[in-house]
């Protein structure tokens, strides 16, 4: 099904491991550090922890343990994206910069988090994943 | 009377390595170490084992074993819990708190225990 | 016109002859004294010899300047001296002396067998004596080739300057030579030769007297043994003690070429690196080396293109951020205020990280600088070896700790180096976020997304030279840790590291002491920095306040035009800090 994006101001392109993503640059917050992590108790493995940033709790969210290919070292830097229903901040080994993109935006995959990733895009660097960050979020609030 | 925004008389535990945080109304007494009590550190690393001399929470049924305990009195703001950890633990997550500059969950031994029961059943 | 290095090609090659005639001199002399010759068959062993000496040279003469064919080929103008040629003859002439080494000891190897079984059936003299002849050409050959290689090294390496002053760039010159880490199986070797050579001969001198005693006291009566014991002891006792003296000579200025070939360039390195931390940039000049002194010396020219890299995106930096900043005064309105808001605390952040990055290399220099600045008290040439050699026995442990404590020093450049790097990474981060607020300000934060851009680019590239620096860190402590298992493996074997250790051990330890002193100023630095981010964080938090506070769009818009004209100060302030750098890029004196 395709979904016409609103691409007016572009996606935020980053990788994570050896795939790309994006989300689109409205819903990206900022991109920041990943300090030292809190774990919490009974949380799913993908979700490596929270920290404090400006008053509020952000989950870190590592995106290549949902695809199923988990990296070997954890990545530095990560992309802050804001729903209505919550902020994530998503761990990204490198951020590439704001892109448009061209290409379909169809559902990449029926189960677990390849169905809130459309694609497949493309930009300069090469093919990408776009997230659909609201359903995605929603998604990570009830795989818990 | 504190404020609805802040939570005070909390039981800081470490266990395997991490923290957690209890309400202290929640806590109805403190046990020994005994083999039939959960160890909270398992709720991190699946394989974690609870050490000899590990100190025991009680609330009504249900017990939970910790590496160390410590009362904290002050009372401290909330910090909600973000939308994707809403379901972890079975819901037991009720907050965050921030105690001598680090982050600590605060988890329900009730809603742990409650969640017990809907398992069971 | 002149072509460049004419002649050399002979010059270089003419030690080894001269190598070849001392060791030659040598081994006569002490047959003369050492062997008893049948009677006229001196005459004859003289002439052989004469003969293959004149040979050897000849053939060997005609191996080196094959080898030198490039040299020669440019020093006669039948090729020009391109960048090509040149480094074509640099290479040659860095391979002639350990081909010296290699041509002198196999060929008077040869040429001793040969002289003993061309004389043996000549002079038709016994197999006993023939067999020692060969044995004392055998044992000469080893320290006549070193002779040959520390002789002909001593002018290989004013060679190669030449070349370099013929135009030949000199980071070409290192990029083109060969590296080997071969300085401590060279020097263990060297130490080995040195010790066997004078051991071998006398202990054929002693067993030869020894044979020569007992055959006549056989011979004698008993009642006159004992007198006759005296008389052979006393016989011929001066000719053995010149002898003696003579190969210690040759072997202890073997000793002392060797300890000032390793001196020569530890020397100049100090020199250049002084150079460096005054600010004085410019092609480097070719340090001459061998080994892991070479390597350290192409590491140090390597450091300076890298600082040269390094401050030319500072500086375009400086340019581009004080163009941009005409973009960003010139928007307006009350409906662009929140882009205004971001756009404003951001800026601030990026023109303080570029001067973070400016004032630590600024830092750098002069640590340098203060902690080098004695590197000349250390120049003293090794005079008086024999009395050194005593010293040095003593100075060996201090200088293995002195070289230590050197290293410790290039631990806390490589800690300086992580900051920057630290810093840079930061202000990629920046610089980031600052690319995504420009980009949801839509057309009004275009050319903030150019600035943003531009200093990506920059943490970059300080970040590719900060990696580049490290592993240039790791080179020269690699190089200096070589030098210290050398001169331990040196020493213990033999005397012959004396020179070495005296002289530069002198120049490391004032270093090392003024090194002591200058480690406040990096005390002072990180607690500068750390003032500074405290500073930042509550000027952001003061400038948030600000703007939240002003209602009318007219007083934002003046806070605005007052953060620019700060920006654009720094912008100033940054390219004057880079123009105090002397970048020369013409070479001093090119014809």
């Amino acid at each position: 099904m395709k979904r016409p994006v609103a691409d007016a101001h572009g996606h935020l392109l980053f990788a994570c491991g050896s795939s790309l993503y994006g989300v689109p640059a409205d819903t990206a917050s900022e991109v920041v550090n990943v300090p030292a992590l809190t774990r919490v108790p009974g949380a799913p493995s993908h979700l490596l922890g929270v920290f404090a940033h400006r008053g509020e709790v952000l989950p870190v969210v590592d995106l290549s343990r949902l695809t199923g290919k988990p990296l070997e070292d954890t990545a530095r830097r990560a992309v802050v994206v804001r729903t209505p229903r919550g902020a994530v901040a998503l761990t990204a080994t490198r951020v590439l910069g704001v892109s448009t993109l061209e290409g379909s935006f169809d559902r990449l995959g029926e189960s677990g988090v390849h169905q809130h990733l459309r694609g497949p895009a493309h930009a300069e660097q090469g093919e990408v994943a776009v997230i659909d960050t609201q359903t995605f979020v929603e998604f990570l609030a009830s795989a818990g | 009377m504190t404020a609805s925004d802040h939570i005070s008389g909390l039981v800081l535990c470490h266990a395997g390595g991490q923290r957690l945080a209890i309400p202290a109304q929640e806590v109805d007494a403190f046990e020994p170490a005994g083999e039939a009590a959960r160890y909270a550190g398992a709720a991190f690393e699946s394989d974690a084992r609870a050490p000899a001399d590990a100190k025991v929470l009680r609330h009504r049924e249900l017990t939970l074993s910790v590496d160390r305990v410590e009362v904290f009195a002050t009372p401290v703001p909330r910090l909600a819990v973000p939308s994707a950890l809403s379901s972890s633990w079975g819901g037991a997550l009720v907050c965050f708190v921030e105690c001598a500059g680090e982050l600590w969950p605060v988890v329900s031994l009730e809603r742990l225990a409650r969640g017990d029961g809907e398992a069971a059943r | 016109m002149k072509a460049p290095l004419e002649g050399r090609h002979r010059w270089l090659t003419m030690p080894s002859t001269f190598a070849v005639i001392i060791g030659l001199l040598l081994a006569v002399a002490y047959a003369w004294v050492a062997i008893d010759f049948p009677v006229g068959t001196r005459l004859s062993l003289a002439v052989v010899l004469g003969v293959l000496a004149g040979v050897i040279n000849f053939i060997g003469d005609g191996f080196e300047q094959r080898r030198l064919m490039p040299l020669r080929l440019i020093a006669e103008g039948t090729v020009s001296p391109t960048r090509p040629n040149l480094l074509g003859a640099a290479r040659a002439v860095a391979s002639v002396p350990e081909l010296s080494f290699w041509l002198c000891c196999g060929f008077i190897a040869v040429g001793a067998i040969t002289t003993a079984i061309l004389w043996g059936f000549v002079a038709e003299v016994p197999l006993a004596i023939m067999l020692r002849v060969g044995f004392i050409g055998l044992a000469i050959a080893p320290i006549t080739a070193t002779l040959a290689l520390l002789l002909t090294q001593r002018r290989a390496r004013p060679l190669l300057k030449e070349i370099v002053a013929a135009g030949l760039p000199s980071s070409e010159l290192h990029r083109g030579l060969p590296t080997s880490f071969v300085l401590r199986q060279r020097l263990v070797v060297f130490a080995a030769i040195a010790a066997a050579t004078p051991l071998l001969l006398l202990v054929d001198l002693a067993l030869a007297r020894m044979r020569r005693l007992v055959d006549v006291l056989a011979v004698a009566k008993t009642e006159s043994i004992p007198s006759l014991a005296d008389q052979q002891h006393l016989e011929g006792v001066w000719p053995v003690v010149g002898l003696v003296a003579l190969v210690l000579i040759v072997v202890s200025v073997s000793a002392w070429l060797s300890g000032s070939s390793l001196g020569q360039p530890l020397r100049e390195l100090a020199l250049e690196t002084e150079r460096l931390a005054r600010g004085e940039h410019g092609e480097p000049p070719f340090i001459a080396a061998e080994y892991e002194s070479l390597a350290a010396s192409g590491a140090l020219a390597g450091i300076e293109t890298q600082l040269l890299s390094l401050l030319t995106p500072l500086g375009r930096a400086a340019s581009s951020l004080g163009s941009t900043t005409h973009q960003l005064g010139a928007t307006r309105g009350s409906s662009q205020r929140h882009a205004l808001e971001a756009a404003n605390g951001t800026t601030l952040e990026l023109a303080r990280s570029a001067k973070e990055i400016a004032a630590s290399a600024q830092s750098v220099s002069e640590f340098a600088r203060h902690t080098l600045d004695t590197a000349q008290s250390g120049r003293t040439s090794a005079e008086g070896f024999l009395a050194a050699m005593r010293e040095v026995r003593r100075g060996n442990q201090a200088i293995a700790d002195s070289v230590v404590r050197l290293n410790k020093r290039v631990q806390q450049v490589g800690r300086i180096i992580e900051f920057i790097d630290g810093i840079a990474d930061k202000s990629d981060l920046l610089a980031l976020n600052a690319e995504l607020e420009g980009n949801k300000a839509g057309e009004v934060g275009r050319g903030f997304s150019l600035v943003a851009a531009e200093m990506r680019r920059l943490a970059e590239s300080v970040m590719v030279s900060t990696r580049e620096i490290g592993r240039l860190i790791e080179e020269i402590r690699d190089a200096t840790n070589a030098a210290v298992m050398a001169t331990e493996a040196g020493v213990k074997a033999t005397d012959a590291g004396a020179a070495l250790a005296q002289s530069v051990g002198a120049g490391l330890q004032k270093i090392v002491e003024f090194a002591n002193q200058s480690s406040d100023a990096m005390q002072s630095i990180s607690l500068a920095t750390s003032q500074q981010q405290l500073g930042t964080d509550q000027l952001v938090g003061a400038m948030a306040e600000i703007l939240r506070s002003t209602e009318a769009s007219s007083a934002a818009n003046a806070q605005m035009k007052s953060a620019h004209q700060h920006l654009l100060t720094l912008a100033t302030d940054l390219k004057g800090t880079i123009s105090t750098y002397e970048v020369r890029t013409e070479k001093e004196g090119a014809p």
